[in-house]
């Protein structure tokens, strides 16, 4: 795996991301947090989070991209992704770059070394038109450099850099279209993510990742630059090589050898060290000697001062134009390098990457409901609103329960699971008892006696009750023994034609048992004036005795309408002061 | 998904309509769970695997509630047999009875469970059946924690609760499944490594897992909620009067367009959170957006030739451009654009003194050259960035306190306006280096400078996710 980021990875990474945009959309994220766990898995091992890669993001990323890369030859064999083409779009515009400069330099300084042997090549012409526009443009571009970094000018705003993406664009797009890229896709989804991924590539990339994009153009007009002074100096020195060729200088001004030899002095200087004067520079003689005076023509100039001139030329289109170029095109170099070092992998869509790679996939959610092995297949009698007919099956079950239930009634008064002692006389007990209050063992002890007196006023229009404790749930075929509260409260109610009135609370949800007690003990009372089931809320406060939720009264009201027994009645308890 | 039989099963029982779904669905964030008021609503077993890189590292099996409790623990405790075999016993014996159907299905799981979790609703008193049912329990043999779920704000019988089930069980947890928050879910999850001490690395990487995926989410909310500050600051549109049109009208056009579009941007950001955090049936709606409609048209500008004064300079320099960029081409690219840049200024320059006293008023063709055109955006003032950023914490904090085990969306309005209330990070209480983190966004947008934009968006989803994490670790507050 590559240790550096490269344009093309960078490319490839957007190309790829912009795929997954689709892909999320068509088949969901959780498609792409699978492919990506897996691909982290796969390298990393069943516990990624073990390995100290497993917090490298740069290794993260680069992990996928090898990945995305291997998936994509696999599925479109012999398609070029958007790194292949810039690649190969890239090495061709250093292609053309290289030629053009060489051959631009060349033809240029040939141009201007034209000799016919009448007339010396003149030296300052020659100097000013290679030299002086490359200092002119070498200052510009210092100057456009630190204009930028002080103005923080985003760097998507250089009219240069516009013109090479566009140029770029315009290449890539021809070579995508002529290349086995567009053939070797084959859905329209992936010609559309390719399309859109060619055509928007630069300009996106220019905006996310800043100036790495624009650096590679800066080293192309550098090797540009580069070439086009080779080109010149290899005119220059294959001119001087293989013809005889003479320079000489002239002006109109008055510009003294003295002078002209004190310019040249300072701009040897640099090469001066090593190149003294009549090798790397004519001196003042020959600065002199190759003065060129129209009304005194050239034959009294002398060979050997014209010809000092060609290595001052050439060393100075070395030191003022080649180096400074190669220096500009080294430091382009390193600081593509070190952009590509310091790639900001701080953006939400790498991170996202990241993320679906080193975030375990934990799936909590839960599965279609199921029976459970060793349980029946047989319809719910737990559904919450039961028609007759189930309940009346479930009254009449075959089951050992069952039977007895409906088998003997007289047994279960007998069994009555409301127990009373025959000695305890009852609260309020009286002769004259209209009502007879079943209310639940375990709560008895809580209720009021006001409030039952309250209430028996309330349903009776006499202050005159029975309470008796009974045990919900517990079949009457349970007990074994004894005559119960409720064979004696139906047997005060039969007497007196009293009602019996049963107290509920509604917050407890109905379950089978309580139905299943409830239907029973209806069908023993329904010999005398049936059961009331009085629903009641939650205790509160001091009171007991409350009005209840009224979808959970509700919830009852239907539960023992769907029993179909005549002999229950249900009473809600609104506002009971 | 890997098959392994020895994968731990906790079995959730309880009494019917305790909660014991909703605290499934609350603990695996899975709103399709059926919940309803009407008790009965579970008949069949629901399993709730927890799955870790497709390994199933434990289940939850949720249960129908006990129908017949005394029944069963009488039969229990008349049972002579081997201890082991109590439930295959009691299934066997009531197989086809439809009246033990619920009892059978709750039962059936507990066999093989690692453990059982009971659940009540601690709002309640307590009564025999509940100790019935906790008897019946003990006698599984099975190790036991119980939940108390508390579906109201009473809290009398808690102490009661607590006493007895002390009782009957080791481990005791109050978790109110509408409000519980990430953290009390992570509590709930480490109680039950408790249970049992072979469960805890699986179940410690669970939770390890499932905090690292919080903290993603956070994250990308933050990212989410900067996108759509950004999309909605930098909303820009312009329109060309015709002739003869009101500039009213089409301001008013242009209001409606910008609200549309804010409106929609803010929607799509908010759904994508609340799918981000599992919600697929909550909708939630922020009260209006009328702060929006205060800040986008800042500015109408006469113009010529339909461009803004910017834009006739920058139109001037991009003649100025071409023609640098000639002479910049001309000389090899030496230049990196200084001859554009050069050139340009000079266009620029020479454009904007003299465009304007040259063509107003004049036509050509009969068309007016100085037409009039009706800009908008983008944001005028940062406040909108506050007012935007306010409202999304206001939806987060709502959209992760609303427990998925919830379902009174009819009190929704309410409970929005508690949390909008109790928010605690919204931008009022920022530091002013937060403050200036929003400032540095909209100056990003406004001068639409990508680098500086893309630094800005970082730093504040960056501290958005400071804050966030923060917001959500908190427990679960009344509502």
């Amino acid at each position: 795996m590559f240790s550096r980021w490269k344009i093309e990875d960078i490319l490839d990474l957007d190309f790829f991301i912009e795929r997954d945009r689709e892909t999320a959309a068509r088949e969901g994220e959780s498609a792409l947090k699978k492919r990506d766990r897996e691909i982290c898995i796969k390298a990393l091992g069943d516990r990624p989070e073990h390995d100290p890669r497993h917090s490298d993001a740069h290794f993260l990323l680069r992990l996928w991209l090898f990945a995305m890369r291997r998936g994509w030859q696999e599925t479109h064999p012999g398609a070029m992704l958007p790194g292949a083409v810039w690649i190969e779009t890239f090495s061709l515009l250093e292609w053309l770059a290289a030629f053009a400069g060489l051959f631009s330099g060349a033809a240029l300084a040939f141009s201007l070394l034209a000799y016919s042997g009448t007339r010396p090549v003149n030296v300052l012409l020659l100097t000013g038109i290679l030299l002086i526009p490359q200092l002119l443009i070498l200052a510009c571009t210092l100057a456009a450099m630190l204009f930028r970094r002080s103005c923080r000018m985003p760097a998507a705003l250089s009219a240069a850099t516009r013109l090479c993406m566009r140029l770029f664009r315009f290449i890539a797009r021809r070579l995508a279209d002529s290349s086995d890229l567009a053939n070797g896709v084959e859905d329209s989804f992936d010609t559309a993510a390719a399309n859109s991924s060619y055509s928007g590539m630069a300009s996106r990339l220019a905006g996310i990742h800043g100036k790495i994009i624009i650096l590679p153009f800066f080293i192309l007009i550098q090797l540009y630059g580069i070439c086009f002074n080779i080109g010149a100096l290899a005119a220059i020195i294959l001119k001087v090589t293989v013809t005889d060729v003479a320079f000489g200088w002239e002006s109109t001004l008055r510009i003294g050898p003295e002078m002209l030899y004190g310019i040249v002095k300072a701009v040897a200087a640099p090469w001066a060290w090593f190149m003294p004067e009549g090798i790397g520079m004519p001196g003042l003689e020959q600065i002199a000697g190759s003065r060129m005076v129209l009304k005194e023509g050239m034959h009294d100039l002398a060979t050997a001062n014209l010809v000092s001139w060609w290595p001052f030329i050439c060393m100075c289109l070395l030191f003022y134009a080649l180096i400074p170029r190669i220096v500009l095109f080294i430091s382009g170099k390193i600081m593509l390098a070190r952009k590509l070092r310091d790639f900001d992998h701080n953006i939400p869509e790498f991170r996202k990457i990241i993320d679906r790679m080193t975030l375990p996939d934990v799936k909590t959610a839960g599965r279609e409901p199921s029976c459970h092995p060793g349980t029946m297949s047989a319809a719910s009698p737990g559904e919450p609103l039961r028609n007759k007919d189930s309940r009346t099956s479930l009254s009449h079950e075959n089951s050992p329960e069952g039977e007895a239930a409906t088998t003997s009634p007289a047994e279960h008064l007998s069994s009555a699971p409301l127990e009373m002692d025959a000695n305890e006389p009852a609260r309020h007990a009286s002769d004259k008892a209209e009502a007879t209050f079943l209310v639940p063992e375990e709560i008895m002890d809580s209720v009021p006696e006001e409030e039952l007196s309250r209430l028996a006023a309330r349903l009776t229009g006499s202050e005159f009750f029975k309470s008796r404790p009974f045990e919900p749930g517990e079949l009457p075929e349970e007990k074994e023994t004894g005559r119960g509260a409720a064979d004696s409260g139906i047997a005060c109610g039969r007497q007196h034609q009293g009602q019996v009135f049963i107290l509920q609370e509604a917050w407890q949800p109905p379950i089978e048992e309580d139905l299943l007690f409830l239907e029973k003990f209806a069908n023993l009372a329904q010999k005398t004036s049936g059961i009331t089931v009085i629903l009641v809320g939650k205790p509160s406060g001091n009171r007991f005795i409350t009005s209840p939720d009224e979808q959970q009264a509700e919830v009852w009201e239907l539960r023992l309408a769907a029993l179909g027994n005549e002999g229950i009645k249900t009473l809600r308890l609104e506002s009971f002061q | 998904m890997k098959k392994n039989f020895d994968i731990p099963e906790f079995v959730v029982a309880g009494h019917p309509n305790e909660g014991k779904s909703s605290v499934l669905s609350t603990l695996s964030e899975d709103d399709s769970v059926r919940i309803s008021p009407v008790p009965g609503e579970t008949k069949s077993c629901r399993t709730f695997p927890l799955i870790l890189d497709n390994r199933e590292i434990m289940r939850f099996v949720d249960t129908p509630g006990f129908q017949n409790p005394r029944a069963t623990l009488k039969w229990m405790r008349e049972y002579r047999g081997d201890d082991r075999m109590l439930i295959p016993a009691f299934l066997e014996a009531h197989r086809g009875n439809p009246r033990f159907r619920d009892d059978c299905e709750l039962l059936a799981p507990m066999a093989g469970a690692s453990g059982i979790i009971f659940v009540v609703d601690g709002s309640r008193p307590m009564r025999n059946v509940d100790r019935a049912e906790m008897e019946i329990l003990r006698l599984t043999g099975k190790p036991r924690m119980a939940v108390l779920n508390c579906k109201d704000t009473e809290t009398a019988w808690l102490s009661e609760w607590q006493s007895e089930f002390r009782k009957h069980f080791n481990i005791i947890r109050v978790f109110n499944s509408c409000r519980a928050t990430f953290a009390e879910r992570i509590r709930l999850l480490e109680s039950i490594k408790s249970i049992d001490q072979e469960l805890e690395p699986g179940l410690s990487a669970v939770i390890s897992a499932l905090d690292m995926d919080w903290s993603a989410r956070n994250r990308r909310t933050a990212e989410l909620v900067v996108f759509m500050l950004t999309d909605i600051a930098g909303w820009k549109a312009e329109v060309r009067l015709r002739d003869g049109q009101q500039a009213d009208k089409i301001r008013e056009k242009l209001v409606a367009r910008y609200r549309s579009f804010a409106r929609k941007r803010e929607k799509a950001a908010f759904d994508q959170i609340r799918r981000l955090f599992r919600h697929r049936r909550l909708d939630l709606k922020l009260p209006g957006q009328e702060a929006i409609d205060h800040d986008l048209f800042s500015r109408k500008t006469w113009e010529f030739l339909g461009l803004s004064r910017k834009q006739l300079i920058m139109a001037g320099f991009a003649g100025g451009a071409a023609i640098g960029a000639g002479i910049d081409l001309g000389h090899g690219g030496l230049s990196m654009g200084l001859f554009g840049a050069a050139g340009g200024i000079l266009g620029a320059a020479g454009a904007a003194f003299r465009a304007k006293s040259l063509l107003e008023g004049r036509k050509i063709m009969g068309v007016r050259l100085d037409r009039e055109t009706l800009h908008a955006g983008p944001a005028a003032s940062p406040q909108l960035l506050f007012v935007l950023v306010d409202r999304a914490i206001i939806f987060y904090n709502c959209v992760t306190n609303w427990a998925h085990g919830r379902r009174d969306y009819e009190n929704m309005e309410e409970a929005v306006e508690f949390f909008k209330k109790h928010t605690s990070c919204l931008t009022s209480t920022w530091s002013q280096r937060q403050r200036d983190e929003l400032h540095r966004l909209y100056r990003a947008i406004s001068e639409d400078n990508v680098e500086e934009l893309q630094k800005t968006q970082a730093r504040l989803a960056e501290s958005l996710t400071a804050l966030l994490e923060n917001l959500s670790r908190h427990d679960a507050r009344p509502v």
